[in-house]
This record gives structure tokens, C-alpha cells and sequence, in this order.
């Protein structure tokens, strides 16, 4: 139904992940396993996961799969961004350059 | 040195941390701000979909939304989206996006068997005034009709109550909520004598139980599913109870997981009221203080047309809401024979689960929150249920306070702000009052300032009854405005289609995509969407939210408030009132009905000049005066001083929502408990102060078996119901290239067993088909619901794959809500 644009950028975004304490062993491994992802924090029953990828199809595929995760209740996408890879390894300015009117 | 991808990672994190109350990792928060990211304009809004009503934060660049993530300041979300929400910035740029009128045309004049073409507004306008006119001539406003939703804002609802009501005197005009709230509402009604819930959100983090009545909260509520995750996770001794007709991913929490048979709910709730009483733990204080009791009348119907044998045979289907007067002992000999053994035989749940989930409710140290939603509501004995729920409530006195809740969960966004608080539905005036009680009529008019006697004293047609008045020709011009209602109503096949192209009517419909509906119009008109007008919702827990005009509609689109606003003009009272009223009242002869509703020292109060600064406003800018602050500030008159106080105008647009009744600036999270709310007085402890005597009602009512039933020919049940990744027709998310990626098309979710049974396997094609039409689907037998045999579920949201040509138009009699949970059907090998 939608037409989509080629995508050359990188897209890096977090998850919130809700599971059962005794998940947190299974999801840690699964998530080691996976060359997209790495466990940013883990606290009892929710962890953050890091994820950077492709294309933003790519992420809502990681998502599902780390639904299908035994123990695994609730995967929230909290943040995103996307850009094209070779502006990601510039350097960040030094100063706090902001938008909003002096 | 820092490069973009570690700040852009570090960030991430940061984010996720503050959304999930975890501590923030070290370093993180000193990180400078990169110069685009703040470049960009961040606003508030709540959520465009659901109930639930998710503040999120939206980016604008160049004059377009480019990003959208919940906003951390947001009580109801706190900073976390559900996978819908999180691509909100997305939902106005699909590429067939409407942006000019489109009317039926064969050889350049308006036909209806004609094809679409593009037209300007005042040719669009000039049609549809010339058709609507030609109905006034012969039928009055008894020929026009209006179907409005609960994605309508606050302004624009109450915009269209006054146009239909007060000024073409029609009371047709019904909102989509018809199918999702209805039954609530009249629930509320009958038990407490006002509408919605009197708990919060807050509810959530003080319970020990929630029990899901139908629900699957876990996709179609999911901000609101983790919350009761978190509670359930992080305190081991809460217990969750998941009740529906089929396993849904709402199981995976479930310490008592129920699957019943269809429509045996009403079972399992008179089993649990037998066994709070059988067991002594009724809370007699609280019965005898705050409580009265009835016994509804049964034998009621299926709300079908009348001719039906059905409706024919049914000994009360012309009284559905009467009932008489009993005591605690008639109701205790009432329930009596739901017996444990009783209850197993006709649900087909475990003795087990059963007193499991009997003793959260009876245990008087376990505070239970209750949700439902469409489970209960699109039921043929909604209301019932809907009592029901609240018997177990008040029996135990668990409620109004923290942790206490029976909870009536919401699908659409201003379900609650629009449809019914500002009272759209065909019987209601706003705050809670009806057209059918002449004080109520009378103090409409008064606040409307127009003369006695506009205003009718019969309700209108309701949502079905709508689509049979227009296939028999009784409605003939018709304004639907957002929703997708052909999609979205029951026997489309039999009612709807034939309704709106019968030669007779003009149906005009107002969208930003071309739905189904639209598709099925004479005139379609381009809608703005969501943040391309300044809008108000009000959300589930009656948190009245704001939002700002953000961004231009594309071209020629314009919100539904400008357009009904603008048609108004083209109308005058002589066209439409009676001509005794304006000889008795001649300051109005003459005048348009803009002049009239629109102009009239209320709506018209307040100057542009008010509009905060740096935000656009185009309906105000057009018509010269600051639009929605009158509106909303007429409309606010309604309920103050009478349990349904607004705040004024300019504080929504300061804080994240309110909820009702604010009072001396104060929100009220517990409704009707002395010390958390205003309206009760001190030493009573609780007042139910929508019945004149201060008691909720608790109602005997039994179990009725549904309007239709599998037998041998039609041999499954057919529910159906949403997904995760959709939001109801799908007109916004299948245009999102993420969701319909991830949940491309409608599947019918079947027990393998069936399908084998069938010859069928998982991925084959197949003919869902009823008595009143067929669609093709393709079979899942894995996935996220687990059926039971002889139940299968097909979500409704796929344009190309229409399930209501399948379902049955059977109704509650009392709420008038398509019941979209339980007809027969055979599935065929295509």
C-alpha cells in the first residue's frame, strides 16, 4: 500500500524490554547472539536493548523476535534514529551548539 | 573525541532508562545537544488512536512531522509509545492522501452512478446544500442524518451535536462509539446514574488483582498493559486473571488464565456473586449504605429489525431497560443457582480457575481492578455485563478507592471527550443530559440561546439503525465524518452498501484517505488529521488533553470543524425551523444557521488575539474569532457545578490533560468517595450521586444465550477484533510502510485441529461464510492467538479482506451495540 524510498541509512534505536526475572539469563544470551543488538542495562524484570541496523524493517523484526523470547511479556520501542552511516562517524561539536534562540 | 553514533547511542540509552524509571547511566546526561536535533520544534499532543490517550512529543521541520516519541512529562505513558504511537509522524503522509473534493459526475453535473472527480469547496458545497435541502423540502430534518466518531475532536463534536440537534432539528446523528462504548455508557448509567469511570490510571500501581474481562490488553492497550506488567512483575503476590473466548498475548501474564465459551461470561459473573454471598463476604456496611437493588427484564431481543422472529418472539424487546425493585435477598435467591457445578457445565472452565478467580473478588484484603472492553461491550447482553462487573464491585464495596476499579477501558481516542461527555449519541445532549427529558432540552436551548422547542424530544436513529433507514429509504442525506463505517459495521453486504447507494440518498463523506466509506460516497471531503488543527480529547480515566495546530493540511484539505461550520452558512432558519417558532421568536428569522449557532455571543466570544503565540489556527483565522475556545467554553457551561466541571480553556493547553470534575482547579482521580471527591459530602463516606438516592444499583440479571449460535450447516464461532500493529480499519496505520510491513493482511487464526479436520492447512486459502455473505482470507494456525475448536478470530482492520460481510447486525436492546464477538460461520476450502 505504501511506496518506500531506497534506504542507505543506519538506524539506531532502544527497546525497553519487560520479562520475568528468571528470563533475564536467556534474553542476555539470545540478545550476545545477535550481531544487531547489545544489552545496554539490565534491572530485575526490564532490561535495554541497543540496536543498530539497516533498514527500519529490520527493527520491527527485532522487536517480534525478541517478543518470541520465552519470558519475554513486552518489547517497547523508546527511541530512534536514523541517518545516513557516514555522517555518523563525525566528530560531535565541541561546543553546546543548540537551536533554540539565545 | 565523540562521534555521532556513540552521542546518538548514548542518547538511546538515556532515553530508554528515563522511560523505564531505571537510573541513568553515568555520562550520559552531559552530552552536548547536536545542532539538527534541536532544530527541530517540539510540541506536545496526545496519541491519535486509542483510548488509552499516550502524550507524545511531535517534531516539526519544514512545516511536516517528522518524529513522534511519548512524552517522559505524560502521567498516562511516561515517556514510553506503543509501535502504533511511535509512528504517529507517519500517519499523514500516506501518498494517496485526499486533497481536494471528489464528486460523482457524468457529464459534468452531479450523478450518482457517475464517477469520481475532483471538485473545488464551493461547487462541493453547492451540491451538497442543493441535496440536503431537497430533503429538508420533503422530510425536514427527520430526512438528514449524521455519523460522527470518537476521533472526532471535543470541538468538532460538539460543532456537529449543534448543526444536527439545534439547527437541521435532526437528533440522527450517532458517533462510532455506537460499536465500542455504548454498552459501557449505559452500564454506567443504569448502575450509578453517570457516565464513566470512577477510578484513574492511578488504580493501577495500588492493585493486588487485575482481572480481564474479554480484554486483550496486551496488543490493543499496550501502554496500559505495561504498567500492570510492571506492577505484576515486580510484586510477586499480585495475581492476574485472563478471561476471553480464545488464548491472546494477554496469557502470557496470566496466574488464572480462562477460556470460556462465548457469551457464558454472564455465567461466570452471577457464579461469583452466588459465591461472595454463599461465602460471607459480602460487605454488608457497604450494601446496606451505599446500594439498592433491581431486577432487570429478561426475554429481551437481539436488537434486530423488528420483523425479525427473533425480536418477534422476545417478551420484553419493547422494554429492554425496565426492571422492578428487589432487596439483598431476592438478588442472593437470583444468583443462587449459579452454582460451581452449573457454572463448569456451561462455561467449559475448570472448577479451579474458577474459585481461583471467585476469591479475588470475595477475599476483602485483595483490591481487584477489573478491565474490559470490547469483549463485554459488543455483546448482545453488553449492558448486562457491564451491571454485572459492578455487582461483584459493590457487593464487596471494591471501589473508588486506590487499587478498587472496575474499569471500562476505551478504543478511541475521545470516545470519552467527544461521543459521550459531549453527548453525539442520537438520545444525549451534552453532559450526560437527554433529548428526550424537557428540562434538559430546555436548558440546551438556554445555553444555545435559541428558542424552546428546537430542540427534538425523540432520539435519533443510532448507528444501525442508521444504515437500515438508509437502505429503506427513510434517511436520504447522510454526512459521515471520521470513520470508516462500510468497514466498519456488521452486515455491510445486507444494510450498509445497499443503504448508501440507494438511488434515493446523497451520502457525503469527510476522510483523509479513501476508505471503504469514502469509496461508497457521492461527495467525498479531504479532512485534516490530527495535528493540522488545534484539537482536544478526552482519554479513558476522564483526563481532558489539548494540542495546538502544528502543521498545514496538505492542498485543500480542511478539518471537519471548518466544514461544518462553513456548510452552516448556506443554510437559513427558514429552511430548517418551524414557522411558529420564528413567528414567536422573530429576532431569528432570516439569520443563517452560522449566524445562529456559530455567532452567537458564546462561540463567537473570544478574538483571535487569544491564539497563544506562534502557533497557526486556521478555522479561527477564517471565521475571525478564536474558534475552539468558544466552543469549548459554551460547551463547558453544560457540566459546571454539576459533576462534569471543565477547567477553563486555557489551562489544557498548559498541562498534560485533567481529569473531570476539576474543581477549584483541582482534578478528581476518585470519583464518589468523601475526601477525593468535591461532589461528596463530609460524614457520608460515599455518595453515588448521579441516582438521586446516592446508591449504585446492583442488578439481577441472568444468562441469555446469543442471538446466533453454531449448529451443523454454520459450525464456528466467528470473533473478531483488532491487532497490535493496527488501529481499527486501518485507514492511518496500513499506510504506514512499518505496520503494514509487520501485519500485512487480515488471516483467519484457527485450531489446527479444525483445520485438518477440514482438509485445510496453515497458509491455505479459504471462504469464511455466513448466512449473510462470504470473504476469502488465508488460514493461521500458529502465531499470537491460540483458538480453541470451533472458535476462530478475524481481525477487521484489511480494506481487501471485508469480515463484516460475514457478521451479524445483532445488537444489545438496551445500548444498541453490535455484537462483533459471536456469529456462525463454515470456513470452506477456497
Amino acid at each position: 500500500m505504501s511506496s518506500d524510498t531506497p534506504n542507505t541509512e543506519v538506524h539506531i534505536a532502544s527497546f525497553v524490554v519487560q520479562h520475568r526475572g528468571e528470563a533475564a539469563p536467556a534474553l542476555a544470551a539470545w540478545i550476545a547472539a545477535s550481531d544487531d543488538m547489545e544489552l545496554a542495562r539490565s534491572e530485575g524484570t526490564r532490561s535495554i536493548v541497543l540496536c543498530e541496523c539497516a533498514d527500519q524493517y529490520a527493527l520491527l523484526d527485532l522487536i517480534e523476535a525478541l517478543r518470541a523470547v520465552p519470558g519475554v511479556l513486552n518489547v517497547l520501542l523508546v527511541y530512534h534514529h536514523a541517518e545516513p552511516g557516514d555522517a555518523l562517524d563525525a566528530p560531535m561539536p565541541t561546543s553546546a551548539a543548540t537551536g533554540v534562540a539565545p | 573525541m565523540t562521534t555521532r553514533r556513540e552521542f546518538i547511542r548514548n542518547t538511546a540509552v538515556t532515553t530508554a532508562a528515563a522511560a523505564a524509571g531505571m537510573s541513568l547511566p553515568g555520562g550520559a546526561a552531559n552530552i552536548v545537544t547536536e545542532g539538527d536535533l534541536t532544530a527541530l520544534k517540539w510540541d506536545k499532543a496526545p496519541c491519535r488512536f486509542c483510548g488509552t490517550g499516550c502524550g507524545v512529543n511531535v517534531a516539526v521541520k519544514g512545516g511536516r512531522v517528522v518524529a513522534t516519541h511519548g512524552d517522559v512529562h505524560a502521567e498516562v505513558n511516561r515517556g514510553i509509545n506503543c509501535i502504533k504511537g511511535y509512528f504517529l509522524s507517519k500517519i499523514m503522509y500516506g501518498s494517496d492522501r485526499l486533497t481536494k473534493p471528489l464528486l460523482r459526475k457524468t457529464n459534468g453535473v452531479y450523478a450518482k452512478e457517475g464517477d469520481f472527480v475532483e471538485v473545488e469547496w464551493d461547487e462541493a458545497f453547492d451540491v451538497m446544500a442543493a441535496q440536503f435541502k431537497r430533503v429538508l423540502k420533503n422530510k425536514g430534518g427527520d430526512g438528514i442524518g449524521m455519523f460522527g466518531s470518537g476521533q472526532w475532536t471535543i470541538f468538532e463534536g460538539y460543532a456537529a451535536n449543534k448543526l444536527m440537534k439545534a439547527g437541521f432539528r435532526s437528533n440522527h446523528i450517532d458517533p462510532n462509539a455506537r460499536h465500542c462504548m455504548a454498552s459501557a455508557v449505559m452500564g454506567f448509567m443504569r448502575t450509578f446514574g453517570m457516565d464513566e469511570p470512577m477510578g484513574c490510571y492511578d488504580d493501577f500501581e495500588q492493585a493486588d488483582a487485575f482481572v480481564l474481562w474479554g480484554s486483550n490488553m496486551a496488543e490493543m492497550h499496550p501502554i496500559l498493559w505495561t504498567r500492570v506488567t510492571d506492577r505484576r512483575l515486580t510484586n510477586p503476590n499480585v495475581k492476574v486473571a485472563v478471561l476471553s473466548t480464545f488464548e491472546h498475548r494477554s496469557f502470557e501474564l496470566a496466574d488464572i488464565p480462562i477460556v470460556f465459551k462465548p457469551q457464558t461470561d454472564l455465567v461466570i459473573l452471577n457464579y461469583i456473586a452466588n459465591h461472595i454471598i454463599k461465602s460471607g463476604k459480602v460487605n454488608k456496611d457497604f450494601v446496606d449504605k451505599h446500594t439498592s437493588f433491581k431486577q432487570g427484564n429478561d426475554d429481551i431481543g437481539y436488537g434486530l429489525r423488528p420483523e425479525h422472529p427473533l425480536e418477534v418472539k422476545a417478551k420484553n424487546a419493547k422494554d429492554a431497560n425496565g426492571g422492578k425493585v428487589i432487596d439483598f435477598d431476592q438478588f442472593a435467591a437470583f444468583v443462587a443457582p449459579y452454582t460451581l457445578e452449573k457454572t463448569v457445565e456451561m462455561t467449559g472452565v475448570e472448577a479451579g480457575w474458577l474459585q481461583k478467580l471467585a476469591e479475588l473478588y470475595a477475599d476483602p484484603k485483595i483490591k481487584v481492578t477489573s478491565f474490559w472492553t470490547m469483549g463485554f461491550n459488543q455483546h448482545t447482553r453488553g449492558v448486562w455485563a457491564n451491571n454485572m462487573v459492578y455487582n461483584l464491585h459493590l457487593l464487596t464495596g471494591k471501589i473508588a478507592t486506590p487499587g478498587n476499579s472496575p474499569f471500562s477501558l476505551t478504543g478511541q481516542p475521545s470516545a470519552c471527550g467527544t461521543a459521550r461527555e459531549v453527548g453525539t449519541f442520537s438520545h444525549r445532549l451534552p453532559a450526560d443530559m437527554l433529548v428526550a427529558n424537557p428540562e434538559h432540552r430546555k436548558h440546551a436551548e438556554e445555553i444555545w440561546k435559541i428558542p424552546h422547542g428546537i430542540i427534538k424530544e425523540k432520539p435519533g436513529y443510532h448507528a444501525v439503525e442508521q444504515n437500515r433507514a438508509l437502505k429503506d429509504g427513510k434517511l436520504n442525506a447522510y454526512w459521515v465524518q471520521v470513520n470508516n463505517n462500510m468497514q466498519a459495521a456488521a452486515n455491510l453486504r445486507e444494510e450498509g452498501w445497499p443503504g448508501y447507494r440507494n438511488p434515493d440518498n446523497f451520502i457525503v463523506v469527510s476522510d483523509a484517505y479513501p476508505t471503504v466509506t469514502a469509496q461508497a460516497a457521492d461527495l467525498v471531503l479531504p479532512a485534516a488529521m490530527w495535528v493540522e488543527k488545534e484539537g482536544a480529547y478526552g482519554n479513558a480515566e476522564r483526563r481532558t488533553q489539548f494540542w495546538h495546530q502544528l502543521v498545514s493540511a496538505p492542498a485543500q484539505a480542511r478539518s471537519d470543524l471548518w466544514q461544518l461550520m462553513e456548510f452552516s452558512k448556506r443554510f437559513t432558519t427558514d429552511e430548517c425551523w418551524p414557522e411558529d417558532i420564528l413567528a414567536a421568536n422573530p429576532g431569528f428569522k432570516g439569520k443563517t444557521l452560522y449566524d445562529v449557532l456559530f455567532r452567537n455571543g458564546n462561540v463567537d466570544k473570544f478574538p483571535v488575539a487569544d491564539i497563544e503565540k506562534g502557533y497557526a489556527n486556521d478555522e479561527s483565522h477564517h471565521f475571525g474569532f478564536y474558534v475552539q475556545k468558544g466552543l469549548f467554553e459554551e460547551y463547558a457551561a453544560f457540566g459546571r457545578g454539576h459533576g462534569h466541571d471543565l477547567a477553563p480553556f486555557d489551562d489544557y493547553h498548559r498541562t498534560r490533560g485533567l481529569r473531570w470534575p476539576v474543581v477549584n482547579g483541582k482534578e478528581t482521580r476518585w470519583r464518589y468517595r468523601e475526601g477525593a471527591d468535591p461532589y461528596v459530602k463530609a460524614g457520608t463516606g460515599y455518595q453515588f450521586y448521579g441516582n438521586k438516592d446516592n446508591r449504585a444499583v446492583i442488578w439481577a440479571l441472568p444468562y441469555e444465550p446469543p442471538a446466533e449460535s453454531p449448529d451443523k450447516e454454520y459450525d464456528m464461532w466467528l470473533v473478531t477484533g483488532r491487532v497490535l500493529e493496527h488501529w481499527h480499519s486501518g485507514s492511518m496505520t496500513m499506510r504506514v510502510p512499518e505496520l503494514y510491513r509487520s501485519f500485512p493482511t487480515a488471516v483467519i487464526f484457527m485450531n489446527p485441529d479444525d483445520a485438518k479436520a477440514r482438509g485445510l492447512k496453515r497458509g491455505d486459502d479459504v471462504r469464511v461464510v455466513s448466512r449473510r455473505g462470504e470473504m476469502r482470507t488465508r488460514v493461521e494456525t500458529r502465531g499470537r492467538n491460540r483458538m480453541p475448536p470451533g472458535v476462530v478470530f478475524v481481525p477487521w482492520f484489511d480494506a481487501g479482506q471485508l469480515i463484516n460481510k460475514v457478521t451479524l447486525d445483532a445488537t444489545d436492546p438496551i445500548s444498541k451495540q453490535t455484537d462483533f464477538k459471536k456469529c456462525a460461520v463454515k470456513v470452506l476450502g477456497a
